[in-house]
């Protein structure tokens, strides 16, 4: 997929969010949509010229900040020809294994509470990316969830959430 | 007056007022490096021990832990794109680039002199300023602090990373983000979708944490190799060098210094303005602006030098009039009160050897902040150049359990995860993640001042308020001026090649 058919859909989509929100914003009372609608309007509106700007023929964007501004263009030539981080390209396997650890992670807090999940997560990570032998990922991320416990359970005197498996097994 | 500041620094003398302090300094700097712990939740855990201790103690241990919050909180933003805090966000701008080109350790040198040197023209002024200030912060309403949310606002188009239009769109999906919950001046529930947890609105730190932390650890796993490859993880330049940055841009410091008193005086602006208003004062004044972005020591020391010098800023109307100068403000007001200490008018001539201490205790705590944030920077600037499969786990750990820990609830860490795939997205698309943060930190104040004022003045109050109508002219003038000196610059530039 090309990153213009990418931008485009991802422009689409906030189309829709921004759409969405001024809908809901009608059903508001006049002073609590006073600075919502007139926001919504707004980034609607740039959104599409945007969208417009971005399928020129010509391919070039709309770029204009302070700094290009204020420095004679300097600025400008730069960031026209912006080395970023994201320029090569990312792959999608790798997008999809960043997503799917973070899910992981979000889903074993959720199911056991941080405590846990911390001890279990980055042993885990530790182990599928072979940066350590089983053992001593054991005990590093042992070591670890330690310091975290003692740092917000005990030190911060944070009231944990024990996840919805330990509530399952609770006496009624 | 000079026997007031003698007994202020006699009551910090003791053995239990230099252990709460160092005590105060060592918990506020370690809070300060989590991410989403910030001066409020420091202050807030330490409410319970302020009772059955001396007065000057106390105050050692509240005000020395919130100061140390701060550079705590610049730490994470140079060295892991991080922000300790909403305050510290424009650290990341040109802090995290300078610890990629392996300037990290003169990036925190320059970090710590600058807020120590900001704290410390924060605490003279403290001093000296209170008959001054006052009749100005009581001039000042609504309708005026209505225009510098709207000067904040044009800021952002510093922060458009090239797209001027993507850069707003993403202002105006973080003012939308902050409308959600209760409206602040009708109590109506907005965008709640049927959902208690929402009827408290997005927690302004765990957004921040998804967006930046999340999103930076998910980016770091998808490059691969480390977030500073080792070559350059090895420092080229050291602390020292950050010091003697301070010193050099002296005038910088000052500007941003006064700024950061400027943005403390004035009740409900907060901080967070105030560094992201500092950075672009320090852009726009600079002689080569077209290095900000790009690792720039400037753009490091502004933001510190008026955090740092924002703290005696806050100080004077807490203590003045009782009305606080912010959010961490507001907390240590309720301790003031639990300890007996009651704001207003009597404090600048009855108790004025107090404010004197609380003068004292802020020099000494920038300063004793100083000292160790020097001591360890080299060995924090070694941090970045770890593996990533040991940062990822570690960070999104820290990361996930700061953002429950911020209201301790669960909900709050899968709204981080979210967040930090948005963050993701609007990095690889270029939407700007700092223009999203600025626009839901000046939403509400947009919002309540805007309610206000249209209340007070009326419709017109633009033209009723001279003050308005004068910060009005100069946000226009400031804004149109990059535009019309472009519109000059090629009008020039096409005249040349025509001839």
């Amino acid at each position: 997929m090309s990153r213009r058919t990418q931008e485009n859909m991802i422009a689409g989509l906030l189309v829709a969010v921004f759409a969405v929100y001024l809908l809901m914003t009608l059903s508001l009372g006049p002073n609590a949509r006073l600075v919502p609608v007139p926001i919504a309007l707004l980034g609607l509106g740039f959104l599409l010229i945007q969208i417009v700007s971005q399928n020129r023929s010509d391919g070039k964007e709309f770029q204009l900040d302070l700094l290009a501004s204020l420095t004679a263009g300097v600025a400008s030539t730069e960031s026209e020809e912006e080395p970023s981080p994201q320029e090569a390209p990312p792959s999608f396997p790798r997008e999809l294994q960043a997503l799917g650890f973070l899910a992981a992670f979000i889903g074993l807090i959720l199911l056991l509470g941080p405590i846990a999940a911390v001890f279990l997560f980055t042993t885990g990570f530790f182990v599928v990316t072979r940066h350590f032998a089983p053992l001593k990922a054991v005990t590093v991320a042992g070591l670890c969830t330690l310091a975290l416990y003692l740092l917000f359970a005990l030190g911060l005197r944070l009231q944990m959430y024990h996840g919805v498996l330990a509530a399952l097994f609770e006496p009624r | 007056m000079l026997e007031a500041i003698v007994a202020g620094l006699a009551a910090l003398a003791t053995p239990q007022a230099i252990l709460f302090m160092l005590a105060g300094v060592s918990y506020g700097l370690v809070i300060g490096i989590l991410p989403g712990l910030g001066g409020i939740v420091a202050l807030a855990l330490l409410l319970p021990f302020t009772y059955g201790h001396e007065l000057a103690a106390t105050l050692a241990l509240l005000l020395g832990a919130h100061i140390a919050t701060i550079w705590g909180g610049s730490v994470t933003s140079i060295l892991f794109k991080v922000p300790g805090a909403a305050k510290s966000l424009a650290l990341v701008f040109d802090g995290h680039p300078m610890t990629r080109q392996g300037h990290a350790a003169r990036a925190l040198g320059a970090s710590a002199m600058a807020a120590l040197l900001g704290g410390l023209m924060g605490a003279v002024f403290l001093a000296f300023t209170i008959p001054i200030v006052r009749p100005v912060m009581l001039a000042l309403g609504p309708s005026e602090y209505l225009m510098m949310a709207l000067w904040g606002l044009t800021i952002i188009a510093t922060f458009s990373e090239g797209s001027l239009l993507k850069g707003l769109v993403a202002t105006c999906l973080g003012i939308m983000v902050a409308f959600v919950g209760m409206d602040p001046v009708s109590g109506t529930p907005r965008f709640w979708f049927g959902n208690v947890y929402l009827l408290d609105g997005i927690s302004f730190p765990v957004a921040m944490i998804g967006l930046f932390a999340v999103a930076e650890m998910m980016t770091l796993h998808v490059k691969g190799g480390a977030m500073v490859d080792r070559v350059s993880g090895e420092q080229r330049s050291t602390v020292l060098d950050g010091v003697k940055d301070a010193f050099r841009h002296w005038g910088l410091v000052l500007r941003s210094s006064l700024l950061g008193l400027w943005v403390g005086v004035l009740p409900g602006v907060g901080a967070s303005v105030g560094g992201i208003a500092a950075y672009a004062q320090a852009a726009q004044t600079s002689p080569t602006p077209e290095r900000f972005g790009k690792g720039a020591v400037e753009g490091v020391i502004a933001p510190d030098a008026t955090l740092g010098a924002n703290e005696g800023g806050g100080l004077m109307p807490t203590l003045a009039f009782g009305i606080p100068g912010g959010e961490s403000m507001a907390i240590l007001l309720v301790a003031f009160l639990a300890m007996g200490i009651v704001p207003g008018p009597r404090m600048l001539t009855t108790e004025l050897d107090l404010v004197f201490s609380m003068v004292w205790i802020v020099v000494i705590a920038n300063l004793l902040t100083a000292l160790i944030g020097l001591a360890i920077s080299s060995r924090l600037a070694r941090l970045p150049a770890l593996n990533p499969n040991v940062m990822i786990p570690l960070v999104l750990s820290v990361c996930l359990l700061g953002a429950f820990a911020t209201r301790g609830l669960i909900e709050d860490v899968v709204v981080a995860a979210a967040f930090g795939v948005i963050g993701y997205l609007m990095n690889k698309y270029r939407y700007s993640r700092a223009n999203f943060v600025i626009g839901m930190v000046l939403a509400e104040m947009i919002e309540r001042n805007l309610h206000i004022s249209l209340g007070l003045y009326g419709e017109f109050f633009l033209f009723t308020r001279p003050i308005t109508a004068a910060m009005l002219a100069f946000i226009l003038v400031t804004t149109a001026l990059p535009f019309v000196r472009r519109y000059r610059r090629s009008r020039t530039s096409a005249a040349g090649n025509g001839s």
